[in-house]
């Protein structure tokens, strides 16, 4: 634990430049859109600065610094007035020249089938499936029970299937209470 | 068949636009929030390593707005705020965003608002407004006023603004005056009648207390400090003695001190120790905010938050004896718990107020029985739908009530009906 504010900013600014790129990516794939990306990181890690001098365990931070981003995703998907999505009717133009790649296009429908998945069933995948959580813990950052976790993951494997018009392999997964 | 994985781990590196966030800003944007009353003040310089105060190029708006004084620069040899290449502090920043307000009684109000000439926030500088008659017009002050530790009346007539390097204003925000800490110079016994006190940061842990005094412009250190780490000077009206909140030693458990005789003397009490439902192990932060009006009666709302928010907690504690004995309140706990969510205020009436940040726009939770329940809606009007708020309702004095959101101000006389003041236009 810091013992000081100085100190306790440093290691701030540590652990912010060691974990800022990890949560802005999470919160990309959570919402689509980079700025509202940078929003939500700073959302995470302004609560993770407000209690740092007090923050008890030290080797939960992650935990806490991916809880606090997830509940601000969902929390600003409930209220219309923050929501800054962006919808599209179609997919968006895949990328041409040099970068019209296989990859890329496969990477530009995969964000937008992921666009289109409700926001849970979308923090379950990434919590499931990108952060390798266990179903408990995915319950524990989404703040819902695990069978709502279950629910959610599956649903959302089935409209990814759809949307992506293939299936889609989940290894490696931490199989912790079984894959859906 | 590429694996799912794989696919996010792909997603996820798609490219990025470079990040506007920086942690010296987000740090500072984190404790405007919080409202640390007088900020963490720079000491013999020490702090200044830390980049903690994004101030804002003065003067560079350009302002057309009608300007009743040009906007002043602020006076001494300290109180020019550096120009940074980011702008006012906090996300969401754009032209017109109230970015603070207050009052120094019920006619003058003041509010810090963001002047953005493009739509790059490294174009936004800021100007001080300011009305002499309950904000129905407002005029241009100053330019280029640090927004981060937020704006407060620490005494009758007196702005403050800054954090880190501060800087007072006696006559409506005109002219400034820079505030100096003098670390080496001989403790003293009580603050002045008409200073205040103020929060610099400590090695030891928490902050140092330290005495303002206006005339001088200086601050030395309180020669007695309360038993406890301390976090932040409570915003209590004039008179009602002096309040700060932070931790004890030991348990880390969140703390209330009082001072009734100018910080001569210091009650502390400490929150959880016989509590059977206190948690004694936090995995997220245990923070403790205090509303009161007369220094007699006051409301404690500490907020236990927990990596499973279904074990985060919120607890309210009442005094009527001036901080000597508290005692629990809402025992059905009828008040949630919500980030944020221990910034409240005392009505006119009595009725404990409570914000709920966490329910953007604000919501607010109240009890009019002393703290036996809260109850949504507060009953309060006019506060409603208020869209990131970033510090709690200010009650400078009994009768006036100010709140901002991003949009306006807000102003009241019993802290229940609320009047929204809409700020001017900015032209280009």
């Amino acid at each position: 634990m810091p013992s000081d504010t100085f100190e306790s900013q440093r290691q701030f600014s540590e652990y912010f430049a060691a974990r800022r790129d990890v949560l802005r990516r999470t919160a990309y794939l959570l919402c689509g859109d980079w700025h509202w990306a940078d929003d939500l990181t700073q959302t995470a890690f302004m609560r993770l600065a407000v209690g740092w001098q007090r923050v008890r365990d030290q080797g939960a931070l992650d935990a806490f610094a991916r809880t606090c981003l997830i509940r601000a995703y969902l929390s600003e998907t409930r209220r219309a007035w923050r929501r800054r999505e962006r919808m599209y009717a179609e997919l968006p133009e895949p990328p041409t020249g040099t970068d019209a790649t296989e990859g890329t296009v496969a990477r530009v429908a995969f964000t937008d089938a992921l666009r289109q998945l409700p926001p849970r069933q979308r923090a379950v995948l990434v919590c499931r499936y990108y952060h390798d959580l266990d179903v408990a813990a995915t319950a524990e950052a989404l703040g819902c029970s695990q069978g709502t976790v279950k629910s959610h993951a599956a649903r959302g494997l089935a409209r990814l299937r759809i949307l992506l018009g293939e299936d889609v392999d989940q290894r490696p997964v931490t199989m912790v209470e079984g894959n859906q | 068949m590429t694996s799912l994985r794989e696919r996010f781990d792909d997603a996820a590196a798609s490219p990025a636009p470079p990040s506007r966030l920086s942690a010296a800003e987000v740090y500072a944007a984190a404790w405007r929030r919080r409202r640390v009353r007088t900020g963490l003040v720079a000491v013999a310089g020490g702090f200044t390593a830390v980049v903690l105060v994004v101030a804002v190029v003065v003067g560079t708006a350009g302002s057309g707005r009608h300007q009743e004084t040009a906007g002043p620069r602020p006076s001494g040899s300290s109180a020019s705020p550096k120009p940074s290449p980011t702008g006012p502090s906090g996300a969401f920043v754009h032209d017109g965003v109230v970015l603070g307000a207050t009052a120094t009684d019920g006619s003058h109000l003041y509010a810090i608002q963001a002047a953005c000439p493009t739509d790059q926030i490294e174009s936004c500088t800021t100007d001080l407004l300011g009305s002499d008659d309950a904000g129905q017009s407002w005029t241009v002050r100053s330019h280029g006023i640090d927004d981060l530790g937020g704006m407060s009346v620490p005494a009758p007539g007196v702005l403050l603004v800054g954090q880190g390097k501060q800087h007072i204003s006696t006559d409506g925000g005109r002219t400034w005056t820079a505030l100096t800490f003098s670390a080496g110079a001989r403790a003293v016994q009580t603050v002045a009648a008409d200073g205040w006190v103020a929060c610099v940061s400590a090695k030891t842990g928490g902050c140092a207390l330290y005495a303002v005094d206006p005339h001088s412009g200086t601050a030395r250190r309180l020669a007695h400090q309360p038993a406890m780490a301390v976090y932040s000077v409570q915003h209590v009206p004039v008179g009602a003695g002096l309040w700060v909140t932070g931790s004890a030693s030991g348990t880390g458990h969140a703390a209330v001190a009082v001072s009734l005789d100018h910080g001569k003397t210091w009650t502390t009490h400490v929150f959880g120790p016989g509590e059977p439902d206190y948690p004694t192990t936090v995995s997220g932060s245990e923070t403790a905010l205090t509303a009161s009006l007369d220094g007699t009666t006051a409301y404690t709302v500490v907020s236990i938050s927990m990596i499973d928010e279904t074990q985060a907690r919120e607890f309210v504690y009442r005094t009527d004896d001036g901080g000597k004995t508290w005692h629990r309140t809402d025992p059905r706990h009828t008040l949630p718990w919500a980030y944020h969510g221990d910034e409240s205020y005392i009505a006119a009436d009595g009725t404990h107020v409570v914000a709920s940040v966490a329910g953007d726009p604000a919501q607010w939770y109240g009890s009019r029985d002393d703290g036996s329940t809260y109850q949504r809606p507060a009953g309060v009007t006019g506060l409603t739908g208020l869209q990131d708020m970033r510090e709690a309702v200010r009650v400078i004095a009994p009768g006036v009530y100010v709140a901002y959101d991003t949009t306006a101000v807000f102003r009241s006389t019993d802290g229940l009906h609320w009047t929204r003041l809409p700020l001017p236009t900015h032209p280009r």
